[in-house]
């Protein structure tokens, strides 16, 4: 049986955004909820921007109004989500437990993905430590690609300083 | 269709309502922006708006002045190919500068459409400018990337628009445009929702719970501002972004809603500048002369006043105020159809109940206090909002009326259907019977054109008269399209001047007093059939002239439900 990432990164705008909602939900319900803002999922791009610019250092509070515009706009939002499917691509338990959620979503009535989530995709990604994925609850260090992630965001924000 | 004006104003209200456009005019002449821009300006593909650009650059965007006179001495001297050539080349600069692509496609969009003149919009042999294919998408799409949504909504939809108001739609310069613009017009839905989401989330953060309830009350949803008011909870994040969308839709025609929203402008819990929808909030629209002319403004006292009430920290003497005010409001209801502002009776509808439910509170309503002459004021207020409603389908110019008129209907049922209303000599049956009137005149034009199927022998009298009704109704459609016909979407037209060119003479006015005067006309002769048919078929004429259900049927069908 063919999976999702067998396509990946070649995948249509609708896809795309499926197996991001897809990850975020992995990634949600696998790591410790306390680490986690309330409703991970459902965070809007603003709040996702405040959660970043409070949690990375490289970022500062001034800049939450960047990190916002790109988390909204199409081009850099797909890049980091891409960053972000780059890394859980890593964790071979963490990649078959979405690609599951994801042919489990295609499968029930649960409605295309409208709203790309890269704004959860990345608060979840950079605040998780450790996740449990898979039958076994294989314990997966996820800190180390969360850095990875937190490095390019941050240059992105550098990169738009005075719209250069 | 939106006039060229209008199009100009949306491609330039990125200027005053972007955030990528605030970081440019702070950054200023020495950002890096203005530098880039500066040197990109030298390159031949701009060279026609070499002298724009480089104004612009050494202005910082601190004024327009520039681009209004690139406008007036330089804009009409340039080819439509130039300014395609020109947004293009800016599109290609997205990667390496927003703001330098912002700056480029805004110059050749606004050159592009004054070049044009009042033929913008115009169809030469079926088909649009070309221009319309390229030059809005390259500047939405810049737009959207210094963050006006809004703006960026209002050129796709004008784009759109006019492409497919084209005759030949599947014209192969055509097809890949109308393709790009639904793709765009995606991406500018979904940051929409964001810039909701994120309003909502903050609304959510911020101490300002009663001005919350305040837009629940003002924008008809009165059940529930009042379950809220009484349970100390906020509203839910579903409720909070159904209230920013209406927000957003109704404040151009509805000065209350507006004030409300300004009341949160300056709290220290929120931060409203800082959101998407500001510019529209904190915009003069006008819709209503008095707040423009008076030393107090109502809709400001309105909304000041329902807030300090939700609050419970309304005094008598903020009451007595509130009420001077209200007798002006009065007077000016008088004249107010005569006077400019884009308003509806909903404004005095809503300031009116506010006036009579703290003129309650207070002991100071004037005459017989009874809860039977409470709800006969009520109930006389209803049935005018009975008659607003089964109107408005005659009003497309003017924004739905939403739940705006909904306050005293929550009145009358709060207190004509409670227990042990029939005690205070309270009739529930008429209460019902006004409920139902409400509801059918929400669908006044769908129960005029769909008779009850009346058998008729061939041939016969009613056979006659059921015919005549079929083309009177038939004429009533044609009048409703008429109505409509000058908010409908382009392509409606699509065929209209050269009906008019061929049938000689000016073509017959295609207009909302045409068609509303027609329709008048049409229902007016259907009223005079019902009662010629009294006689030969009176069930018919009577469901027609009063389509409700009467209270014995409405009993009959609840009847029919039994409780498990």
């Amino acid at each position: 049986m063919t999976s999702i990432w067998d396509r990946y990164p070649d995948l249509s705008p609708s896809e795309l955004r499926n197996l991001v909602a897809a990850t975020a939900q992995v990634l949600a319900g696998s790591a410790d909820r306390s680490e986690l803002p309330a409703d991970p999922i459902e965070i809007s791009t603003g709040e996702a921007a405040r959660e970043l610019t409070a949690s990375i250092d490289m970022l500062s509070a001034d800049e939450r109004g960047v990190v916002q515009e790109l988390l909204e706009d199409d081009d850099t939002a797909i890049e980091l989500c891409h960053v972000v499917l780059g890394e859980v691509r890593r964790h071979p338990e963490l990649a078959s437990a979405v690609a599951q959620t994801y042919e489990e979503r295609s499968r029930k009535m649960t409605g295309a993905e409208l709203l790309l989530l890269a704004g959860a995709l990345v608060v979840l990604a950079t605040r998780i430590k450790e996740i449990r994925a898979g039958k076994g609850g294989t314990k997966i260090t996820f800190s180390e690609s969360g850095e990875v992630v937190k490095a390019f965001l941050a240059g992105l924000v550098a990169s738009l300083r005075g719209l250069g | 269709m939106p006039g060229r004006q209008a199009f100009v104003d949306a491609c330039l209200e990125s200027y005053w309502s972007a955030p990528g456009v605030a970081r440019m005019k702070a950054d200023g002449t020495g950002g890096r922006w203005a530098a880039e821009l500066l040197t990109l300006a030298g390159h031949e593909r701009v060279a026609p708006l070499r002298r724009v650009l480089t104004e612009v650059a050494r202005d910082g965007l601190h004024t327009l002045d520039p681009i209004f006179r690139f406008q007036d001495e330089e804009a009409a001297a340039i080819r439509g190919k130039q300014y395609g050539q020109a947004s293009a080349f800016g599109v290609e600069q997205l990667r390496r500068s927003q703001g330098v692509a912002y700056v480029i496609t805004l110059a050749a969009v606004l050159g592009w459409a004054v070049s044009l003149g009042e033929d913008l919009t115009a169809q030469v042999d079926g088909m649009p400018d070309r221009g319309w294919v390229d030059l809005p998408h390259g500047y939405a799409k810049a737009a959207l990337k210094v963050g006006d949504v809004r703006g960026a909504r209002q050129v796709v939809d004008t784009a759109y628009d006019v492409l497919m108001a084209a005759r030949y739609p599947d014209h192969p310069a055509l097809v890949e445009g109308i393709a790009a613009y639904r793709a765009l017009a995606g991406t500018v839905g979904r940051r929409l929702e964001q810039a909701i989401d994120n309003l909502a989330d903050d609304l959510l953060r911020s101490a300002l719970r009663t001005h919350l309830l305040a837009l629940m009350w003002t924008l008809g949803f009165v059940p529930e501002c009042e379950s809220l008011r009484r349970s100390g909870q906020p509203p839910s994040r579903s409720m909070l972004r159904t209230l920013i969308r209406l927000s957003m839709d109704r404040i151009p025609h509805d000065p209350l809603t507006q004030y409300v929203w300004l009341e949160m402008k300056d709290r220290p819990s929120l931060d409203l500048r800082g959101h998407h929808f500001f510019h529209v909030i904190n915009r003069r629209y006008g819709q209503y002369l008095p707040d423009a002319t008076w030393p107090v403004m109502p809709s400001q006292a309105y909304a000041q006043t329902l807030i300090g009430w939700l609050d419970g920290e309304l005094g008598l003497d903020d009451v007595a105020g509130y009420l001077d005010v209200i007798d002006r409001v009065r007077e000016f209801e008088e004249v107010r159809e005569y006077s400019p502002g884009s308003s509806d009776w909903s404004v005095y509808l809503r300031m009116i109940s506010l006036a009579y439910l703290l003129a309650r509170e207070h002991d100071l309503l004037a005459g017989d206090p009874s809860p039977a002459r409470e709800l006969q004021t009520w109930r006389s207020l209803l049935d005018q909002v009975t008659r607003m409603r089964g109107r408005h389908h005659l009003n497309p110019h003017r924004a739905d009326l939403e739940g705006t008129l909904n306050y005293p209907l929550f009145h009358v049922i709060e207190q004509g259907l409670r227990p042990g209303a029939g005690d205070n000599g309270l009739d529930p049956a008429q209460v019902v019977q006004a409920l139902e009137s409400y509801r059918a005149a929400a669908m006044t034009f769908s129960l005029a054109v769909t008779p009850p199927s009346t058998p008729a022998p061939p041939g016969s009298e009613l056979a006659r008269l059921l015919d005549t009704e079929r083309e009177l109704i038939g004429w009533l459609k044609g009048a409703f399209f008429l109505v409509n016909y000058e908010f409908l979407p382009t392509h409606f037209r699509r065929y209209a001047t050269e009906a008019g060119t061929l049938a000689g003479g000016a073509p017959r006015g295609l207009d909302l007093e045409t068609g509303r005067r027609d329709y008048l006309e049409v229902e007016r002769l259907l009223g005079e059939l019902y009662d010629r048919m009294s006689a030969t078929a009176g069930e018919h004429a009577a469901r027609r002239k009063d389509p409700t259900a009467s209270v014995a049927t409405i009993a009959g069908v609840l009847s029919q439900h039994t409780g498990s």
